[in-house]
């Protein structure tokens, strides 16, 4: 009987010899067969007769062998795959064991990946919900605004003429539907008080066209959307749920809106809200709208036709608008058309800063993942006598840099995992920053995102890992043993590279939100051209009692006299309140203008003829207070006053920029001008009387527009929805807002009780800004702090790699200033390379993105603040390491 | 060839196999010839069948296979019980033995005595 060598010894290795599945049992089935035939001619039979009778006995050997590969091959693999999961059990067991063992390592490298994967997933959450996200209407991909391209190259609203034209002509559309391009605030009021919400009127088809279902109710019927109709309005699901309590049906649920109860028919879903900010909507077609081509009123919805493309639409309404051109001359503004697709529209200015912020959350993804590296290679040098004996003892280098890799990809999962709960919290303080951006409130930190966060996390320790790893499992016996100094270069290069990358990232991060802080520092104080300080602002709306919706139009100087008499009376009592020493009506907000403007000729230099003198100007109501409540101050002539009321000569005063830009002679003053698009019931002409300081109108950010101001009491019926400005006495403007809102809730119940101060409007005017400015900050600071960590690591290492030489120096007379000397200039070199490569890349990155990013053009001071703050900072780093590095007593350095 | 030969019972030869190796690691031809001289050439194995039956009990984990070396210096694939083959082969012993004692009660059985 045969005995084998050894059976139990190291399976391993009898594994790896293991020949090929066809050999293996070939060669089983021959020596069966061999040793058969020999006991056959042991037994007497001949050679050639014991073969064959082995052969007899066997069976069919051909089948068998089959059977058998079969078997042995099934069987390989099953093993090949549990072998492969105990590695995995094995590898992830003495990971686990090994970074429980070191606790300062482990956590240091979670805080980094938490926040380094956390800022990733936090801007990929942004960028997916904003603005990858499908948005919430039917093929919305089909969903276009148009918009008239005015000869100046902007984007107007379009005239209900053309619109019908639009309608009828065109062939791309399957449907078209148009809104009220402003959206506006507006009181109403529920059984809970008056509110100021934003409201729009749309066309019968608006929500059929964006493919939207009510959640609760129907949309607009027919009898509802004509002239005179029943009054009935759409709400939002947060107007239902906040100011309805949420009936399930609405049966007799009324509001009072525009002076009527109107019977709320519906509500629509949140997530499917256009615009975006939208609480009631109105049915379009109930008011008549008899105003003509050039009133530019209404923003168009239109869904392409089925196979018509975007190019293909664009050139048959241009050839439309052409022909309309054509046709009506001078009363058409355009003969071009702007169509975009809606997810465009809606995004707009919103989506680069996200794509930029997005890129540099990635930065400080990197950045971690490098000080990662950084960390593991030190320790995989940390532990070279062991890998060196794991090595001696068998462990391949493939074992050794899969261990490694397991490793990393278990601390990036960890920080993966970390990360998605960094981003859900850091979400939720994002979304209570007003940043303006449509549907930041409706992100979530989905399971999609998480998935992502964990691909990412998972990759980075793969790719990061990887590195350090391939460097361990190089380390042999040979330089191991004996320390070469050629290694110990290598790897100085490495680690020299590693900090630069991380220096020059953070000098990137820093540059960027510098120059955004710069930026928004120099708008905030920059000159308004009024006093913005102790003012109070309020939408007021004039009680619908003194102005219903629809008047005889013979009694418009009735109603006109009516809203300027409730204008005196309340200005008047708010001005009579303690604490306030002036008020002021006016159309719009300083700041927070929407810029209602309006075609404006020159009289008599012919309002027909000289094109170039026609143009549009803002056309703003103010009471004669205006001026002086805000210091504006009066250049030219006169401002307004309480003679030029309904009865006297109209006059009106216009800003700098218009009197710059019409009159440059400076001969504005007594000059005629008509505002036929903006004025009711006619136009007037209306008499220069002064010209004012230019003011901001629409925020700090955008540059004085051209302005005409008319005495609100020539015009009052468009004072109906107007603001107040109120001027607090001085040191009075906390005490002033209550009063007021006080005021308003005893004396006028059905007005929204709303006050805020000018100030804040200001403020409220860079919220866009303030938001990247805040999110690039933040990323910044992160990178600042990973990048210092990251040196502070480097430094320390050396300094211990390095013991044992300064040791010596410091026993040859080296003083403790000359090894804080020796340590600095290690860090010089280190931090050198990241600041010329972190400029150049900041350079480079500015130039190309500040056309892109509002705020991103910055002084080139900028960079060398950035450079300055890295360099003290990173020297600062070091600083610990130096400290300890001096301290070194030289005999126990040379002992160890 | 005289001897009267009995056709294997299926799925006995899984057992005899695992007996036959709880003595020793044996290769293929080693089980095949030592359950020929055991059973006294009454239990006569196709021997070619032998080897998927290893292959099987291999992949079901009972048994262990290696390459060596005989005696006669020929490289051979060895086969080992595994502990689960041990426990595997105690089981099916039990079983056989619960089967025999049960065939034999029905076999041997004396004429019942009626009424």
């Amino acid at each position: 009987m045969t005995n084998p060598s050894s059976p139990h010894r190291s399976q391993r290795k009898r594994r790896l010899v293991q020949p090929a599945v066809n050999d293996d049992v070939r060669r089983e089935l021959d020596f069966h067969l061999a040793e058969r035939t020999d006991e056959l001619i042991d037994q007497g039979w001949s050679e050639a007769d014991a073969e064959a009778e082995a052969r007899r006995r066997f069976g069919d050997r051909q089948a068998i062998e089959q059977t058998c590969r079969t078997q042995e091959r099934r069987r390989r693999n099953t093993q090949r795959r549990s072998d492969m999961f105990d590695v995995l059990a094995q590898d992830l067991r003495f990971t686990l064991r090994q970074l429980i063992q070191r606790p300062a390592f482990t956590i240091a490298s979670l805080i980094t990946l938490t926040l380094g994967i956390g800022a990733v997933s936090t801007m990929y959450t942004l960028v997916q919900g904003v603005l990858l996200h499908e948005l919430p209407f039917r093929e919305s991909t089909r969903l276009v605004n148009l918009w008239e391209l005015s000869p100046t190259g902007n984007d107007i609203r379009v005239s209900k003429p053309n619109i019908n034209d639009w309608t009828e002509e065109s062939r791309s559309f399957q449907s078209i539907a148009f809104y009220s391009g402003w959206s506006g605030e507006e009181p109403v009021v529920t059984a809970n008080g008056a509110i100021n919400v934003e409201t729009i009127e749309v066309s019968r088809d608006f929500f059929q066209v964006l493919g939207v279902d009510p959640l609760v109710g129907r949309t607009f019927t027919a009898e509802e959307t004509q002239p005179g109709g029943t009054a009935a309005v759409l709400v939002s699901e947060q107007f239902w749920r906040d100011r309805l309590a949420a009936p399930p049906s609405l049966d007799g649920v009324e509001v009072r809106v525009r002076g009527e109860q109107a019977q709320v028919v519906g509500v629509i879903p949140t997530e499917s809200l256009l615009p975006i900010n939208t609480s009631v909507w109105h049915a379009a077609e109930r008011s008549s709208d008899p105003s003509g081509r050039s009133a530019h009123n209404w923003a168009v919805l239109a869904r392409l036709a089925d196979g018509v493309s975007l190019s293909q639409a664009r050139i048959e309404m241009n050839t439309i608008a052409a022909g309309i051109k054509a046709t009506h001359g001078d009363d058409a503004s355009s003969d071009a058309v702007t169509i975009r697709p809606i997810k465009e529209q809606l995004m707009g200015k919103s989506a680069k800063p996200l794509y930029f912020l997005f890129g540099a959350s990635a930065l400080v993804l990197l950045l971690a993942a490098t000080n990662l590296a950084t960390g593991l290679l030190a320790r995989a040098i940390d532990r070279r006598e062991e890998i060196t004996l794991r090595s001696a003892l068998g462990a391949g280098a493939g074992r050794l840099v899969r261990q490694l890799l397991t490793e990393s990809v278990v601390l990036t999962t960890l920080g993966g995992i970390l990360g998605s709960g960094f981003a859900f919290a850091a979400l939720q303080v994002l979304q209570t920053i007003d940043s303006r951006i449509p549907r930041l409130d409706n992100v979530r930190v989905d399971g999609g995102v998480l998935l992502v966060t964990l691909g990412i996390s998972a990759l980075t320790g793969l790719i990061f890992g990887l590195i350090p790893a391939l460097r361990a499992a190089k380390v042999d016996l040979r330089s191991a043993m004996s320390e070469s100094r050629a290694g110990d270069t290598g790897r100085q290069r490495l680690w020299a590279t590693m900090v630069a990358s991380e220096v020059a990232i953070a000098l990137v991060l820093l540059v960027g939100s510098l120059m955004l802080l710069s930026e928004l520092w120099t708008l905030l104080s920059r000159n308004t051209g009024f006093e913005v300080e102790e003012v109070i602002a309020l939408d007021i709306a004039v009680p619908n009692i003194l102005v219903p919706d629809d008047f005889d139009p013979g009694l418009y100087a009735q109603v006109e006299s009516r809203v300027a008499a409730f204008h005196d009376q309340f200005s008047q009592s708010l001005a009579a309140l303690p604490g306030i020493a002036a008020a002021a009506v006016t159309s719009e907000l300083p700041l927070r203008g929407t810029n209602t403007n309006g075609r404006i000729c020159l009289v008599p230099r012919d309002c027909d003829g000289d094109e170039e003198l026609q143009g549009y100007a803002g056309y703003r109501l103010v009471s004669p207070d205006f001026f002086g409540l805000l210091n504006v101050p009066i250049l030219a002539g006169r401002g307004l006053s309480d003679s030029d009321h309904a009865a006297a000569e109209f006059v009106a005063v216009v800003n700098r920029t218009f009197a710059e830009r019409y009159f440059p002679e400076g001969d504005a003053i007594g000059q005629q001008i008509l505002s036929g698009g903006m004025d009711l019931h006619g136009a007037k002409p209306t008499r220069i009387v002064g010209v004012v300081g230019n003011i901001l109108h629409r925020g700090v950010d955008e540059d004085p527009v051209r302005e005409v101001y008319y005495p609100a009491a020539q015009r009052a019926l468009r004072t109906r929805y107007s603001s107040y400005l109120v001027r607090a006495e001085p040191g009075a403007l906390d005490a002033a807002l209550n009063t007021i809102q006080d005021f308003i809730v005893r004396e006028h119940p059905q007005l929204p009780p709303e006050v805020v101060t000018l100030e804040a409007v200001r403020v409220e005017s860079l919220s866009e800004r303030r938001f990247a400015l805040f999110v690039l900050s933040a990323l910044a600071l992160v990178a600042l702090g990973l990048a210092l960590t990251g040196i502070w690591a480097v430094v320390t290492y050396r300094v211990t790699q390095r013991r044992r030489e300064i040791g010596v120096r410091i026993a040859l007379g080296l003083s403790r200033r000359g090894v804080f000397g020796l340590i600095f200039k290690d860090t010089a070199k280190l931090l050198i390379g990241g600041v010329l490569v972190g400029s150049a890349l900041a350079i480079s990155l500015t130039r190309t993105l500040r056309t892109q990013v509002d705020g991103l053009d910055g002084h080139p001071g900028v960079f060398l603040v950035s450079a300055l703050i890295l360099v003290i900072a990173g020297f600062a780093a070091s600083w610990l390491p130096a400290r300890r590095a001096s301290a070194t007593e030289p005999t126990i350095a040379m002992r160890s | 060839m005289t001897n009267p030969s009995m056709k294997l019972i299926r799925g006995t030869l899984d057992v005899l196999i695992l007996k036959t190796l709880s003595w020793t690691p044996l290769h293929g031809y080693g089980v095949s010839k030592s359950i020929r001289e055991s059973s006294a050439e009454l239990l006569q194995v196709e021997e070619g069948a032998l080897y998927p039956a290893l292959k099987r009990l291999e992949a079901r984990g009972w048994l262990e296979a290696y390459w060596g070396e005989t005696e006669t210096h020929r490289e051979a694939k060895f086969y080992r019980l595994t502990s689960a083959g041990r426990k595997q082969l105690q089981a099916e012993v039990t079983a056989w033995q619960r089967y025999v004692d049960a065939m034999a009660s029905v076999l041997y059985r004396e004429q019942p005595v009626n009424g």
